[in-house]
């Protein structure tokens, strides 16, 4: 198995009947993604890319052997969605919706630790890839990521794609590619991506890429200069943002002195993590490992 | 979004905590109605959404009638703290014993909310925190089942409390735990909650922040989300649920995606160039969407000469380009009085990246594969002044 996920994974897509869901089935069909049952509670029967679609997750379940569940329902019911995968016995979740209520995030991880079998990334995250075997969420363009040997790890988005294009335009593969999510809190954080990846063989080098706010990158900085093996390059963005702005992300707000860019820099630094200053250092970085 | 202090009371007062007597004015005609109502000396505070305003000035106790009329007269449409003050909250001065600190806040690494109380609350809680954090207690509740009764009983009880301030000080936390979880707040706070000289605890002050993303679940408060924002710009860009953020630089920034907007601004500043703005679309590339967020760019712009370009960075992730390129071209028609060079950067998925080069075939958008050659074409254009 590779980090969460491999070739042989079988998804639901949970929200598949609606326009993301949609859309987002046929692309990672498109990509090879082995979509095995869908759900959207009083569309049971329909079927969507002929992907049945049940009213239950508890329901899919007894029909398919699922082990990963993609969650693209609206924000109001995001936490019922996750709630219901782990009662269902789902392993993995990506959850895709953004505007998830705050305090409906505090709920889903408390229910997510409590269950042990139960992980996930997001809310509000790209997906996860590991190219040309298997891609969860929006990052299944297969013209952007390439297999290899270095992960990339971001709390960003859109810097996820743009940075697995770069290293795929030099000729550099990936091992996997995922975000953790934008928001403040999330279901995987820094910290546990990198232990998952010290183990992983594929991987070779990390790529962090972080943001302003928050303190994902301290935590994760004080386990690589403990128990970290690899080389892990890092990047940060938002080195021109003003202080006490909030630059779009929940996440991206510097509260006083925690979450700034300093100290984000000075953490990375600290555990021996090279860092890039600029998107554009990053592949010339990370070639230097491989 | 954050409340105002006076509506942080009313929520506290529907939950039963106790508060002050109190009115709010809106006018220096209003003081007679204030004094009808509350005896003096009276307390009158600026509502602004910010701390610090007792340093700032915007915290008043007056004696009189007449001195009341003076403050209200100064205070009412003054600066505070780069917020105009409009309303004032007129209330009964409390007779301090002692000043306590209780708060609730949702802790991100975690992921639970977390009850912080002081016997030692007041503007110093900070200090305290920092130099003498044995004075706090701390405990974590599980959120789903929230703060019980006897979780609130056991942190009360270490503050060292006298038997009946014990019993009424739990008695707060649990309602201020209930205001936390009712209204999805991601900061409950009084501070400081006041024992009185009668033995009373009021709450003397309130702080709550609401969650963004609950106001759906909190209509009343829905429209008022970016009342508080005082730059024009930046309020529209809110209203339109796209994050815009006003700089003071000369290349306007704009993504489908916040790291990727900052990435650019760093860019832009190695570059020995500044940005002009910071926007980040948000999710999905609706042709509604990309025409308010051009629009806004176009206005910065139309406003501000020294910005002399706009950088647009768009990754397609898996919308196609149709409904972008209508939204930007639509845009671009409406402002056609703005003269000021569009450079566009599409990266992403290549089927819609090739589509998007078709589309905006003719039209006068500078289009880019290449982050580098865009960021060159955008810097490198003349001062429009």
């Amino acid at each position: 198995m590779g980090i969460f996920i491999d070739s042989k994974s079988k998804v639901l897509v949970q929200g598949i009947t609606g326009r993301l869901g949609r859309k987002q089935t046929e692309l990672m069909l498109e990509y090879g993604t082995e979509i095995v049952a869908g759900v959207t509670p009083g569309k049971g029967g329909e079927s969507v890319q002929e992907i049945p679609v049940y009213d239950t997750v508890k329901e899919a379940l007894e029909h398919h052997d699922i082990e990963v569940s993609t969650i693209y329902v609206p924000a109001p019911y995001v936490e019922d969605a996750v709630n219901e995968a782990i009662e269902a016995g789902i392993k993995f979740g990506v959850v895709i919706t953004d505007w998830v209520p705050y305090q409906d995030e505090m709920k889903i991880k408390k229910s997510a630790e409590e269950s042990e079998n139960f992980r996930y990334i997001g809310p509000n995250v790209p997906g996860i890839t590991i190219p040309n075997e298997i891609a969860l969420g929006m990052l299944s363009s297969p013209s952007v990521m390439t297999p290899g040997n270095v992960a990339i790890v971001s709390r960003s988005g859109s810097l996820t794609g743009e940075i697995a294009e770069e290293l795929t335009e030099i000729g550099v593969g990936q091992s996997v590619v995922m975000g953790l999510g934008g928001d403040p809190i999330v279901g995987t954080r820094m910290i546990e991506a990198v232990k998952m990846l010290e183990e992983d063989e594929q991987t070779e080098v990390i790529v962090l890429v972080g943001e302003i706010g928050g303190s994902m990158e301290e935590e994760a900085s004080k386990f690589i200069k403990e128990k970290g093996t690899k080389p892990v390059v890092g990047f940060l963005a938002g080195r021109t943002a003003p202080r006490q702005k909030k630059m779009g992300h929940a996440g991206a707000i510097v509260r006083g002195d925690k979450g700034t860019l300093e100290s984000k820099i000075k953490a990375f630094e600290k555990a021996g993590v090279e860092v890039a200053e600029t998107i554009w250092e990053i592949p010339e970085k990370v070639g230097r490992f491989l | 979004m954050r409340l105002l202090e006076f509506e942080g009371k009313n929520l506290f007062q529907e939950f039963d905590i106790p508060v002050p007597e109190r009115i709010v004015l809106k006018d220096v005609k209003d003081v007679s109605k204030a004094i009808d109502k509350i005896d003096l000396p009276m307390v009158l505070k600026a509502q602004v959404p910010t701390g610090g305003r007792g340093k700032a000035g915007g915290i008043k106790v007056v004696e009189t009638e007449e001195e009341a009329e003076e403050v209200v007269g100064k205070l009412l449409g003054s600066d505070l703290k780069d917020h105009k003050v409009d309303l004032l909250l007129a209330e009964e001065q409390l007779n301090i014993e002692r000043e306590i600190y209780c708060g609730i806040v949702g802790e991100d690494e975690k992921g639970t909310p977390e009850i912080i109380v002081s016997s030692k609350g007041g503007i110093n809680i900070e200090k305290i925190a920092e130099k003498s954090p044995e004075k706090i207690e701390r405990i974590r509740v599980d959120p789903r089942f929230g703060l019980k009764p006897y979780q609130a009983r056991n942190i009360s009880k270490k503050l060292g409390l006298e038997k009946s301030a014990f019993k009424s000080f739990s008695d707060v936390l649990f309602k201020l735990y209930k205001v936390f979880d009712t209204y999805d707040a991601k900061l409950s706070e009084i501070n400081p909650l006041v024992e009185t000289k009668e033995g009373k605890l009021i709450a003397a002050d309130s702080k709550i922040v609401l969650d963004d993303h609950s106001l759906f679940r909190h209509p009343e408060f829905q429209k008022k989300k970016s009342r508080h924002i005082e730059n024009l710009l930046e309020r529209e860009g809110s209203e339109k649920g796209l994050n815009y953020v006003d700089l003071d630089g000369s290349i306007a920034v704009m993504a489908n995606g916040a790291g990727l907007a900052m990435a650019l601004m760093d860019l832009i500043s190695s570059e020995g160039h500044s940005p002009a703005a910071f926007l980040d679309t948000g999710g999905g590339l609706s042709e509604q969407r990309m025409k308010d967020a051009l629009t806004l760019l176009l206005k910065k712009a139309k406003e501000e000469s020294k910005v002399k370009a706009i950088l647009v960075n768009i990754r397609f992730m898996i919308s196609p380009p149709d409904a972008m390129v209508k939204g930007f071209i639509d845009a671009i028609e409406e402002k056609k009085d703005v003269n000021v060079p569009i450079v566009l950067v599409v990266r992403g998925r290549k089927r819609y990246v090739e589509k998007a080069k078709e589309l905006l075939k003719g039209s006068n958008i500078n289009l880019f594969t290449d982050i580098k050659e865009g960021l060159k074409a955008a810097t490198e254009q003349p001062s429009r002044r």
